[in-house]
């Protein structure tokens, strides 16, 4: 026999065809309806959705096209413990700290313990708030083809270097210009398709490289720290990372 | 002091495992194992190394997620 749990999630993974289903057919999530009419089976399907604020496994949980800002309308604080692939291509235009401050909603990945692609393709998000992600044992590919992402208020990895962000974490992140990393990068790791990255950005991502690590390599975009440095290669630029002489820094034009 | 390696127009410089047009090496790092690709032969690799979306839709699928 099913949990509830089990066949909560079963309905999760086929909210694309849930949401699309009215209220008259007796299955009781009719969302759709819901939005239109304002009923009350908009709550009874986000606390089905979100186990009336208790789910903490929310891997998948808003992959795919159908969440769309009409459709993303959480209405429960978010605080999983698993968040693998949360926002895998998903739909979401514009800015997710505005649109959850509006909805009252909280998402923390304080202790979530696998953050892995977990905005990766969500192409038309432009803010994303914190991602604290210094519980996180698998961090790669968490913004991967993040297309359309602008800022990152705080990203936070863990304080002893251990995580391995991958070149991919921030893959594709051509729009990014403002991010401030907190905690220690211990490992690999590359903006280089961020070419608008600010210098107070560069400066924080750099400050946050570890003092011990040992032959790892930052990437970056050539043309970001060229703005940012006033093309002083020789002079500013190597001054400033002169900090990390131990870090093998690369740019890419 | 770090060595500072470039590479030629259209090319990246690698080691096999560290990329870029500038490289600032690591102090005590020497640039001699590091040799040039073109760009187009970068670009081959990270393609061959990239997931992409129809990837994880096929995984979702294996899992038994009705997408």
């Amino acid at each position: 026999m099913p949990t509830i749990a089990e066949k909560l999630t079963e309905i999760a993974s086929k909210t694309h065809a849930v949401y699309n289903r009215g209220y008259d057919t007796g299955f009781g999530f009719g969302y759709d309806k819901a939005i239109y009419d304002g009923s009350e089976f908009k709550s009874l399907f986000w606390n089905a959705f979100q186990q009336n604020g208790n789910r903490v496994n929310y891997d998948y949980g808003f992959y795919g096209g159908q969440w769309t800002n009409k459709i993303f309308t959480p209405e429960h604080d978010m605080k999983p413990t698993s968040a693998k692939q949360m926002f895998l291509n998903n739909n979401f235009r514009g800015d997710l700290v505005e649109a959850l401050d509006t909805l009252d909603v909280v998402l923390d990945f304080s202790i979530c313990k696998d953050v892995s692609n977990l905005f990766a393709y969500a192409k038309k998000i432009t803010h994303i708030g914190t991602v604290n992600m210094s519980s996180a044992t698998s961090i790669a590919g968490a913004f991967v083809s993040c297309e359309g992402l602008e800022s990152i208020d705080e990203v936070i990895f863990n304080g002893n270097g251990t995580q391995h962000p991958g070149t991919t974490i921030f893959k594709g992140c051509a729009a990014l210009k403002n991010i401030t990393v907190s905690g220690v990068i211990g490992d690999d790791i590359s903006f280089k398709d961020s070419h608008g990255l600010t210098r107070a950005s560069i400066e924080s991502i750099v400050d946050a490289l570890s003092t011990t690590a040992s032959d790892k390599t930052l990437s970056l975009s050539q043309n970001a720290v060229g703005s940012a440095f006033d093309w002083d290669f020789s002079g500013a630029w190597t001054d400033f990372i002169a900090k990390r002489s131990n870090w093998n820094i690369s740019l890419f034009s | 002091m770090r060595k500072i390696i470039k590479a030629s127009e259209g090319h990246i410089l690698t080691d096999g495992n560290i990329f870029g047009s500038i490289i600032y090496l690591a102090e005590g790092r020497s640039g001699e194992d590091f040799y040039e690709i073109t760009e187009a032969e970068y670009e081959a690799l990270q393609e061959s190394e990239e997931a992409t979306a129809e990837d994880y839709q096929s995984a979702l699928r294996s899992l038994g997620v009705n997408i």
